[in-house]
């Protein structure tokens, strides 16, 4: 796995998971995540943009128009039945291989 | 989780993104604006000024397009549209430079139809299997003997190292070998019946036939198009005569069913037509070969009187091919049916020594007989050698082009770059155009393919030109592979180059388009050497099969072919009594002895150069006995049945005594030798009286005439007796010596013959001269075959060679500009232009000389009269090509060299 495709994965997940709670827009979306990091991620346009579209067309999100906080006009992105299924087992994943990697370092530093 | 899940979702997104474009990039705008909006409150909610907060959001939010591209890069089906757009692209760019277009369309062109033609004709010829069930079951079965083996045969011998074989058989050895080796294979057997008169619905014509056994079909797994196929029933003494017609005959006689039952007369025997056989069956015979008919092996007796008793086991006349039974394999059917041979061989032949009892050998039987193919191979080998120089020349020059148009989109390419082109899709698009050349190469070569690939039918075989080209999958799956390597070889080479151009080098590079390292521009010369070399290699293969068949044109012949008419005939297979046949044969040569314009006429056994010939044993009264005979190969002459006029005919001069006239006749056998004849077996003596024994006759030497070519323009004359025809029975072939063009007599005589009796057919209408081109089509064909590619390839090389220089000045225009400004005279600057294309040239040279001589053996084969490592040819090739390749050169050297030093400075 080439560090990009890892860098995906990261990003679609915690894109899931920034979710799970309500509905949210793309930038709404992009601040969620770096609060949740505590803004170890800073997620650009350049990439939340086709990660949105790729997890749309995936269809783990479904996206209609509302109006934000503020009252404009936004495009809302929101959990799926099939999205939280794989926020689900994508988090399974995950936390099989930290909990790994973990144990494998510490036995390295051991 | 199943990926299945996904695809309602996909297949929505799929559609959406294809049909509703418009929407989802408007939507996708949209979706951009309202992040921007909010990213402007943002900065303002922050306590920026609206300007501030604008242009802050601008910054955080990047490049607007970078980013809606990378959108479409994820959307599904993003490869559709990508596609679609560089298919437009590609054709608006290649419809900008149609120079460009048409010289790389037609070079490819070329490259795929030529390769195309050879490889359906190689397919046609060397791989299709018989149209019948489960082929490669099939086996064929030849004998092989030592010398001393030699029974009466029918069909072809071939001799090597001594030992003869053949495929003919006689019948009863045919009939122990089916019956008693039933248990290893089904065991069938057929003749050719070497022309036949066929007479349906009044119109008699003539054409070829089978006579095959009662299992045949059966055995084959043919079933019949219509009616039924011939059976066990038919193929017995005294049953009902009949026949079944190909699909082919059926077809051009106007293929209704009602033919079934109808009567169809061939050879003048009435039989029943029971059957039409499948579309595409012609026998199981050599490859190419057609046929009419095919009627039971039991009716030899009536149909082919000319060739002696069928029941006689001492003629060999029977092919035996044999489907092998379930689980036998061929080495255990070989050593069970050799033994069954054997005995057989020696029932029929008690007295026979023991050491002369031929083996037998099974071969492959999924393409009928096999002399043909064998015999095709080496033409075929040395096509697909010429095709291979062209394809790779093809693909240097289309590389070569394609490199120096994408250095020069360097510009181009960094734009597209610059506005948000991934370097993978920038790759893509060059690959789209180079697939969209070779699409539209392949179209031109698969037109080209089609002409070329039956223009050179007859260069495999003469009597094989039922070889049919088809476009069956596996030839478009060739050319298809054909394109696809050019476009990868050619197209993602330079696709590659064009993509790495450095951004910002490429923007500020001057209008030269940016520019290309130096290493892309080495590896444009090599491929241009590379291209020199081949065509050097092709260049001499051409001049000597050139030469080759100049040599063989200007061979004297011993005789003149100018003027003369053949035309042939067999009053006789339709079962003319031998009186009726010789009245026939009288009064066809009286009528056209009439004609006005014709000198002389006669009969003959055989044209000479017609590829038949008979050669027969000669011993000589008082000289060798006839078993020492058999062992000795100088005892074997030509035999010519010839008529009364044949010598004034063919202009052969009389050297000594007489040629044949009224006054000889059956009751006194006389002979006419040529001088090697005379030479060899009368050395010591007056050869006038001789005389010498041929088969069962004695025949006295009246004449002896100069030596003549009969059997083949390569061999010296042979030995040759020839046979007064005093009483022509069988088939004759009609020489006609005319005052003027021959073929403005043919309809004259042919009315003429059929005045005597319209039931007999007329073949073969042909002029000596004609004959004699056919017996060397194959080398001429392969000499105008190389000759087209060899200038094709020198016109590719010309051109590419034209190609890489002129890039090469362009590119070097600033540097020659100063060095003129500096004080280089014109002439300098040419010398220094042409001296880097001399460089390529003898780069080529050194690789292409040996190239040319060791690939030039392969050859050798159809060479006469020189050898493969013939240093004139070779010299020659060199000088042209090096000639094409200066004067290549010497164009853009010109050009460089009349640079005005101010203005290329300048526009730097």
């Amino acid at each position: 796995m080439s560090r990009t495709d890892l860098m995906r994965g990261t990003l679609d997940l915690l894109i899931l998971q920034a979710l799970t709670l309500e509905p949210n827009h793309g930038l709404g979306i992009a601040r969620r995540v770096e609060q949740m990091t505590r803004d170890a991620f800073q997620v650009n346009p350049g990439s939340l943009f086709p990660a949105l579209h790729r997890l749309d067309a995936k269809g783990w999100l479904a996206s209609s128009w509302g109006a934000s906080e503020n009252n404009r006009r936004a495009k809302y992105y929101r959990l799926t039945v099939a999205g939280r299924r794989q926020l689900k087992t994508e988090t399974e994943n995950w936390e099989r291989i930290s909990v790994a990697i973990a144990r494998a370092l510490r036995t390295a530093e051991g | 989780m199943s990926p299945w899940s996904e695809l309602p979702a996909m297949i929505r997104h799929f559609l959406r993104n294809l049909f509703r474009r418009d929407r989802v990039e408007e939507e996708l705008d949209q979706e951009i604006d309202a992040y921007l909006d909010q990213l402007v409150s943002e900065k303002r909610a922050a306590g920026l000024s609206a300007d501030h907060a604008r242009r802050a959001a601008r910054l955080e939010f990047g490049g607007r397009e970078q980013v809606k591209e990378q959108v479409r890069d994820v959307r599904i089906g993003a490869w559709v549209e990508e596609f679609r757009q560089d298919l437009r692209y590609g054709i608006r760019t290649l419809g900008k430079s149609p120079g460009f277009t048409a010289v790389a369309v037609l070079t490819l062109a070329v490259g795929i139809g030529a390769s195309a033609a050879v490889f359906s004709l190689a397919d046609a010829a060397l791989f299709r299997a018989l149209p019948v069930s489960e082929p490669e079951d099939l086996v064929g079965f030849r004998w092989v003997a030592g010398p001393g083996f030699a029974p009466m045969l029918i069909g072809r011998v071939s001799r090597a190292d001594g030992e003869s074989t053949s495929t003919s058989f006689s019948l009863s050895t045919f009939r122990r070998v089916a019956e008693r080796g039933q248990r290893y294979a089904d065991v069938f057997g057929f003749a050719d019946m070497n022309g036949v008169n066929i007479t349906l619905d009044g119109l008699a014509e003539f054409g070829s036939g089978m006579q095959v056994s009662g299992n045949y079909f059966d055995a084959l797994g043919v079933t019949p198009a219509a009616g039924r196929t011939l059976t066990d029933a038919d193929d017995r003494p005294g049953a009902a005569p009949v026949a079944m017609i190909s699909h082919a005959y059926w077809q051009q006689r106007g293929g209704e069913m009602g033919v079934i039952g109808r009567a169809i007369t061939i050879n003048g025997v009435a039989c029943t037509i029971v059957g039409i056989m499948p579309r595409g069956f012609n026998g199981t015979g050599q490859v190419g070969q057609t046929m009419q008919v095919a009627v039971p092996l039991s009716m030899r007796e009536a149909l082919n009187r000319q060739f002696g008793s069928p029941e006689d086991p001492s003629l060999w006349w029977v092919l035996m091919m044999g489907r092998l039974r379930g689980a036998v394999i061929p080495s255990m059917a070989q050593d069970a049916l050799e033994v069954i041979f054997q005995q057989s061989v020696t029932a029929d032949r008690p007295s026979h020594a023991v050491e002369a009892v031929p083996r037998l050998v099974l071969f492959p039987g999924w393409g009928g007989q096999e002399e043909n193919r064998t015999a095709m191979r080496s033409t075929l080998t040395m096509m697909v050698l010429v095709v291979i120089v062209v394809v790779l020349v093809v693909c240097a020059n289309v590389a070569n082009l394609l490199l120096a148009r994408g250095s020069a989109r360097g510009r181009e390419v960094a734009v597209r770059a610059a506005i948000g082109a991934s370097r993978r899709r920038l790759v893509r698009q060059f690959l789209t155009e180079a697939l969209l050349l070779a699409v539209l190469g392949a179209a031109g070569g698969l037109l080209l393919a089609r002409w070329l690939g039956s223009a050179l039918v007859p260069a495999l075989t003469s009597t094989a030109s039922g070889v049919e080209l088809s476009f069956d999958w596996r030839f478009l799956a060739f050319t298809t592979l054909t394109t696809t390597l050019c476009t990868v070889l050619f197209g993602l080479w330079p696709a590659f180059r064009s993509s790495h151009v450095p951004l910002t080098r490429a923007l500020h590079g001057g209008t030269r388009g940016g520019s290309v390292p130096r290493r892309a521009f080495g590896v444009s010369t090599s491929l241009v050497s590379l291209q020199m070399a081949l065509c050097l290699f092709l260049l001499a293969t051409t001049g000597l099969l050139v030469s080759s068949v100049r040599n063989l044109e200007d061979l004297p012949l011993g005789f003149d072919p100018s003027n003369v008419l053949l035309v042939g005939a067999n009053p006789s297979l339709n079962g003319y009594d031998d009186a009726t046949v010789q009245q026939y044969y009288a009064s066809a040569l009286d009528r056209v002895r009439a004609l006005p314009g014709v000198r002389s006429a006669t009969l003959l056994g055989a044209a000479p150069l017609s590829g038949f010939s008979s050669r027969s044993l000669v011993t000589i009264p008082g000289g060798l006995s006839r078993a020492e005979v058999l062992r000795n190969p100088l005892y074997r002459a030509l035999t010519q049945n010839v008529g009364r006029e044949f010598f004034a005919t063919f202009g052969i001069p009389l050297l000594r005594g007489r040629t044949f006239d009224a006054s000889d006749g059956p009751s006194r056998p006389v002979a006419v030798v040529n001088r090697r004849f005379a030479d060899q077996y009368f050395p010591d003596t007056d050869p006038l009286g001789q005389r010498f024994r041929l088969g069962r006759s004695v025949y006295e030497v009246v004449g002896v005439v100069a030596d003549a070519k009969y059997t083949s323009l390569r061999l010296d004359a042979p030995r040759t007796a020839y046979v007064y025809i005093s009483q022509p029975r069988f088939g004759m072939t009609f020489a006609i010596k005319t005052l003027g063009d021959p073929l403005d007599l043919a309809p004259g005589v042919r009315e003429a013959i059929a005045n005597v009796d319209a039931t007999v057919p007329l073949f073969d209408l042909r002029t000596q001269e004609d004959q004699i081109a056919k017996s060397i089509t194959t080398e001429r064909l392969l000499a105008q075959l190389a000759t087209v590619l060899g200038v094709v390839v020198l016109l590719l090389s010309g051109v590419g060679l034209y190609g890489v220089v002129a890039y090469s000045v362009a590119r070097r225009g600033p540097e020659i500009a100063i060095r003129m400004a500096l004080g280089a005279e014109r002439r300098q600057v040419r010398r220094m232009v042409l001296n880097e294309s001399i460089r390529m040239a003898m780069a080529g040279v050194a690789v292409g000389v040996p190239m040319a001589l060791v690939g030039t053996r392969l050859v050798q084969s159809v060479l006469f009269g020189l050898e493969p490592r013939d240093p004139v040819t070779l010299a020659l090739a060199t000088f042209i090509m090096v000639g094409v390749a200066l004067v290549a050169a010497y164009i853009p050297a010109r050009r460089a060299s009349q640079v005005d030093p101010l203005v290329a400075i300048r526009s730097e």
